[in-house]
């Protein structure tokens, strides 16, 4: 029997292998896309496990040493700036023999000694040591491991001390253990649930596009499997025949499936799908993941021929009758609803607890999977819905015509649309969650200028001059550090002032005054004398200006107090703000001297700030709209292949209707608004579905993502989707005037 | 010059077979018996029901009342499994036209039926070889069935028809698209071979001249037929 | 064209003279030949002597033209039987045909189901011309084909009238 069914897939013919062609193409993409999400999944989860060493504090959620047993480890991380690239610093001494070891490192680098990461190592051997270099003391002992970071691109340091000189410096804690919980950011964890539903997502497309090409040529297939079941085939025989063609197809897909990826894989390994880019071993397929790929993929393909097969499982006289069809009803609707609230109550639910990546993962592809299947199901009825409209709007033949049929066959007039709705759906669920999840307040006007560097000695901690009640304050720059620092700075070429940032905290009045302001601020707000502010970027005023600097930069909220410059100059000095003639250089010295010179200190630019929150947004829309394009464009091949396959199947109802003389013109506005009607109307509610749905997923989400809508390039993405998928659908009517023609037109 | 006196019960047949398809009744009772050997034509005017007729008693449609026999079983109360291994085993078809693969060379179109029991490929192809000769097919086994003319392909679908030996030769319009010399070749081979090999008969059309060739017709008319009994 | 026959169904209904009869055959059957006065009296003359007819009034005068005929019972026993059996099937039957379904229908008479006995008679006489055909040499063929394509006229022209018999019935009648 298969050598039959073999006989068979190979006998078919140009139409046939053509058919196989597009099939497996269609295969090949859903495998590639399949082994994509299954790389990258566990990949984005390795980046969470590497990083979990940077949380190391006292007390650690995960030791990774046997507290009881170990000597305390000085340990201070501080993520500064270098050109718009954060490197993680850690200041480290240990102070006994059996100190904890940081991964990535056979040993804590001594006094003098510092551990860099290879890319690190590169770039202080590129860079002049003024800007980079001489921020962490001591020379290059030791590089570190894979371990310790997430990338390849990670820049890292140890920066090894004596243990008294580490002690007596801010914002050092003594550890007994290293942090081994992963460092779950969101960022990550939002990515990981995007490659879980894009997982699904740009699957379905697919899954459209190969149920489309297998479509081609149904009639005459359907006539074939006929005559072998009037000949004596079984239904078992019957499948069988479906099968191997099927299995044929996904066999060729697999393979051109598994050597794209193979390809591609290097490259993927450069995209910072979370904002870091992956090892390409980080990126290795797991042989289970693969054998799951190879054996479900065929699988599907099999199974789905087997089940388009149900009618002529019934009759040996296949095509001949055809019982009146079910009217489509809007009960499918409810699996979407069904699948919504399942969502949702997935992503409370880890919120709460989280589970196993890969447990959360499933649940939130099998929702949306139904949520998926709703749409799919439910597409004829919205179809027949449209097509009632148009046929009571339109008055003109061609959409009278269009009317008619997509009434009569809503199921058919949908099917050809069916990518493009699933993948505006899933794309726009995409992008309004990603959108969403990455929108944060970017406040571009701080009032600071763009070339101030500011850096302020380190955490407020509680006041050792006081016991009680106890005060936090800002501590204070040591003078003779405050005059070395401030000569420094004023030698390098491009300082042009060099600010002190005053506490008041020394002032009662002043904190009882700005305590009864509306804003309430508290006694760790810092000043800046009016004169300097205006250096600075500041607005002219008179006394002193409040100038925040905090660990994500300078900032003013224009709140003046009055005070006397040399009243001024008495509070103590806990920040400076450099005033530089904007060159990159300019700033990267400046920083180097503020972070040499107050340990602990990160030194800002508004730039920082900004690319701070930007790049990861700029990065990840890009992504999302990409897939969303991608998906379209293959939704649109979809389109095309039903399309083409409709006017050749109707091919003779339309010569018959040119040679009664019915124009050609009106025949293609036929096809068009058979194609255009539904896509457009269908597409608009996706989206409005595709929206609610995102919402929900984010309020169900919590935390503090407030939904927005997607940004222009989501809209220019899917605008310019639908258009091309109407161009494909005009490139297909000269293919009507064609097989129409009445010269070469042979009516059967 | 009519058909030797029917003795023994009826091989096949038909009692009070009704059928419709959704609002339109094809079938509103039909009796009709066809005994072994028999040639036996049921004419009637297009959508008198007779294909529907033939269908059912070919156990390719279940009818929904009524009973169909075929040699002492109830072909309607058979499963969807046991009236494909009927057809597979017992019965032949020749059709007006869908009949052929168009994938399978004419040689494998005949040797279908044997290859789709499990018979080996060498030894089904040789069972169909001597068909071609016999019926006036040599030298067309490897042809597609695209490539034969009309007339050819009825013959090769008489060919698979006959090839398991079957009890009944059900024949629905065979000449229905050829001219009348094709047409009067196919029905001479039909009707020759099916003596030759005691087959039965049940044809379909609604050509006397086709109808001629039968021992006795039966006139199916608005669901109804009206069964005769031999002279 | 079985004249006596149809004479005497055209008598069946109600006694006539010989020129009524004419008259009525001319109208319904004679378009393209009407019956001579002396066929028609030498007819007549014939079924009363076979007592199928007789003489039931007699106008002044002895010519044959001056008598009244009507059927006696043994006529309308021979007319029945003519018109329930079938002809022998041959080629150019439409004139005794027609007459019969005709007259099937102005008696009231079941003119479909004589219909069917012709389809079936012509039919059987289609399978035997269809075996000399094929048993026969080229001559015995083509002679057979001849009548064979005829017959299958006739038996469209039996389908066509069946499927008529009801518009045709009501002209008839009227």
């Amino acid at each position: 029997m298969i050598r039959l069914a073999a006989r068979l897939t190979a006998g078919g013919g140009r139409e046939a292998l053509v058919r196989l062609v597009l099939t497996g193409a269609g295969l090949a993409l859903a495998v590639a896309m399949l082994l994509v999400a299954a790389v990258v999944y566990p990949a984005l989860h390795a980046h969470d496990v590497r990083r979990g060493w940077i949380g190391t504090s006292e007390h650690n959620e995960q030791p990774a040493q046997d507290e009881s047993r170990t000597d305390p480890l000085l340990w201070r991380v501080t993520e500064v700036r270098y050109d718009g690239r954060d490197v993680v610093r850690v200041d480290v001494a240990a102070e006994g023999p059996d100190a904890p070891v940081p991964p990535g490192l056979d040993e804590l680098p001594g006094p003098g000694d510092l551990a860099v990461s290879p890319r690190l190592a590169e770039l202080l051997d590129a860079t002049e040591p003024a800007q980079l270099g001489d921020r962490f003391p001591g020379h290059v002992a030791a590089t570190v491991g894979r371990d310790a970071l997430a990338s390849p691109d990670d820049l890292v340091v140890f920066v090894g001390h004596a243990p008294d000189d580490l002690r007596a410096e801010p914002g050092v804690a003594a550890v007994r253990s290293i942090e081994a919980a992963p460092d779950s950011r969101d960022l990550t964890r939002a990515m990981r649930i995007v490659f879980a539903i894009g997982g699904v997502g740009l699957l379905a497309p697919v899954v459209v596009f190969v149920a489309t090409a297998t479509r081609l040529a149904a009639a005459r297939r359907e006539q074939r499997l006929a005559a072998l079941r009037l000949a004596g085939a079984t239904t078992g025989q019957v499948g069988v025949v479906a099968a191997v063609e099927a299995l044929v197809a996904a066999l060729a897909g697999l393979v051109v499936g598994f050597g794209v990826f193979l390809a591609l894989r290097s490259r993927l390994a450069r995209v910072p799908f979370d904002g870091a880019s992956f090892y390409p071993s980080d990126l290795d397929l797991s042989v289970r993941s693969a054998l799951v790929v190879a054996v479900a993929v065929p699988a599907l393909a099999v199974a789905a021929a087997i089940v388009s097969l149900r009618r002529i499982r019934v009759s040996p006289l296949g095509v001949a009758r055809r019982a009146a069809r079910a009217r489509p009803t809007a009960r499918p609707l409810l699996l979407v609803a069904a699948g919504l609230v399942g969502l949702v109550l997935a992503v409370v639910e880890d919120r709460r607890s989280p589970a196993g990546e890969t447990a959360i993962a499933v649940v939130i592809g099998l929702m949306f999977l139904l949520m998926i299947a709703g749409v799919v199901w439910s597409g004829p009825w919205l179809t027949a819905l449209v097509a009632r409209g148009i046929g009571r709007a339109g008055r003109r033949a061609p959409s009278l015509l269009a009317a008619r049929r997509l009434e009569d066959n809503p199921a058919a007039g949908f099917r050809a649309i069916s990518g493009i709705v699933v993948a505006v759906f899933v794309g726009t669920v995409f992008s309004g969650i990603a959108a969403s999840i990455l929108a944060r307040d970017v406040r571009i006007d701080d009032g600071v200028g763009a070339h101030v560097v500011a850096a302020r000695a380190g955490e407020d901690v509680p006041d050792p001059e006081e016991t009680s009640p106890a005060v936090i304050v800002p501590p204070a720059i040591p003078a003779d550090d405050l005059a070395r620092i401030t000569d420094d700075l004023r030698s390098l070429p491009g300082v042009h002032t060099v600010v002190d940032v005053h506490a008041i905290v020394d002032a009662p009045d002043l904190v009882d005054a700005l305590a009864r302001t509306p804003a309430g601020f508290s006694s760790t707000a810092t000043l800046v004398s009016c004169a300097d502010g205006v250096e600075l970027g500041l607005d002219e005023c008179e006394g002193a200006a409040l100038l925040e600097v905090s660990p994500s930069g300078a900032s003013t909220s224009g709140v003046t107090v009055a005070i006397s410059p040399a009243r001024l100059d008495t509070l103590r000095v806990t920040a400076l703000a450099v005033g530089t003639d904007g060159r990159p250089a300019t700033i990267e010295r400046a920083r180097t001297v503020l972070e040499a010179g107050l340990p602990g200190a990160r030194a800002l630019t508004r730039a920082d700030t900004e690319a701070l929150m930007r790049d990861e947004v700029r990065t990840q829309e890009r992504v999302t709209n990409v897939a969303l394009a991608v998906t379209l464009v293959i939704a649109g091949c979809s389109l095309a292949v039903a399309v083409a396959g409709a006017i050749v199947e109707r091919r003779q109802a339309f010569a018959q209707l040119r040679l009664a003389g019915t124009p050609l013109s009106d025949l293609r506005r036929v096809v068009m608004a058979e194609a255009a009607a539904p896509l457009l109307m269908v597409a608009a509610a996706s989206v409005g579905l595709g929206l609610v749905v995102a919402a929900l997923v984010l309020s169900a989400a919590g935390g503090h993502q407030r939904f927005v809508l997607p940004g222009a390039g989501y809209w220019l993405s899917l605008a310019g989707g639908l258009g091309v998928a109407l161009l494909v659908v005009l490139a297909t009517l000269p293919l009507l005037a064609r097989l129409t023609d009445l010269d070469s037109a042979r009516i059967e | 010059m009519s058909a030797p006196p029917v003795e023994r019960p009826p091989l096949l047949a038909a009692r009070g077979v009704t059928r419709s398809f959704g609002a339109t009744e094809a079938l509103r009772g039909a009796d009709v018996d066809v005994g072994a050997g028999e040639i036996v034509a049921l004419m009637g005017p297009s959508g008198s029901g007779k294909s529907t007729l033939l269908h059912c008693m070919a156990g390719i449609l279940t009818p929904d009342a009524g009973e169909v026999w075929f040699d002492g079983a109830r072909v309607d109360a058979m499963s969807d499994r046991t009236r494909t291994e009927l057809r597979r085993e017992r019965f032949g078809f020749v059709f007006q036209f869908g009949q052929l693969v168009p994938e399978l060379s004419a040689i494998e179109n005949v040797a279908l039926p044997l290859l789709l029991a499990g018979r080996p490929r060498a030894r089904a192809l040789g069972e169909a070889a001597p068909w071609f000769e016999r019926l006036g097919l040599g030298g067309l086994e490897r042809r597609r069935p695209g490539e034969l003319s009309g007339g050819e392909g009825q013959r090769v679908a008489m060919a698979r028809a006959l090839i398991s030996g079957p009890d009944v030769v059900f024949a629905d319009e065979p000449t229905g698209s050829l001219d009348s010399l094709a047409g009067e070749r196919v029905m001479d081979l039909l009707v020759d071979t099916a003596r030759e090999e005691g087959s039965t008969v049940v044809l379909v059309t609604h050509d006397p001249r086709v109808a001629a060739y039968a021992d006795r017709d039966v006139v199916v008319r608005d669901g109804r037929a009206l069964a005769r009994v031999p002279a | 064209m079985n004249i006596p026959n149809t004479l005497l169904g055209l008598l069946e209904p109600e006694p006539s003279h010989g020129y009524e009869l004419k008259r009525a055959y001319d109208l319904r059957f004679g378009s393209d030949k009407p019956l001579k006065f002396g066929q028609v009296y030498a007819t007549l003359g014939r079924l009363e002597r076979d007592g199928r007819i007789e003489v039931c009034g007699v106008e002044h005068g002895s010519g044959p033209d001056r008598k009244r005929y009507a059927i006696t019972p043994d006529g309308v026993t021979v007319l029945d039987r003519w018109l329930a059996e079938p002809e022998a099937p041959e080629p150019h039957l439409q004139s005794v045909l027609f007459a019969k379904v005709v007259l099937a229908l102005v008696s009231g008479r079941p003119a479909d189901r004589f219909l069917d006995e012709q389809r079936a008679a012509h039919l059987a006489r289609m399978r035997e011309l269809t075996s000399v055909r094929r048993a026969g040499d080229l001559g015995h063929a083509l002679v057979a084909d001849y009548a064979l394509f005829h017959l299958e006229a006739d038996l469209r022209w039996i389908d066509v009238t069946e499927s008529r018999l009801d518009q045709l019935g009501a002209e008839v009648r009227a």
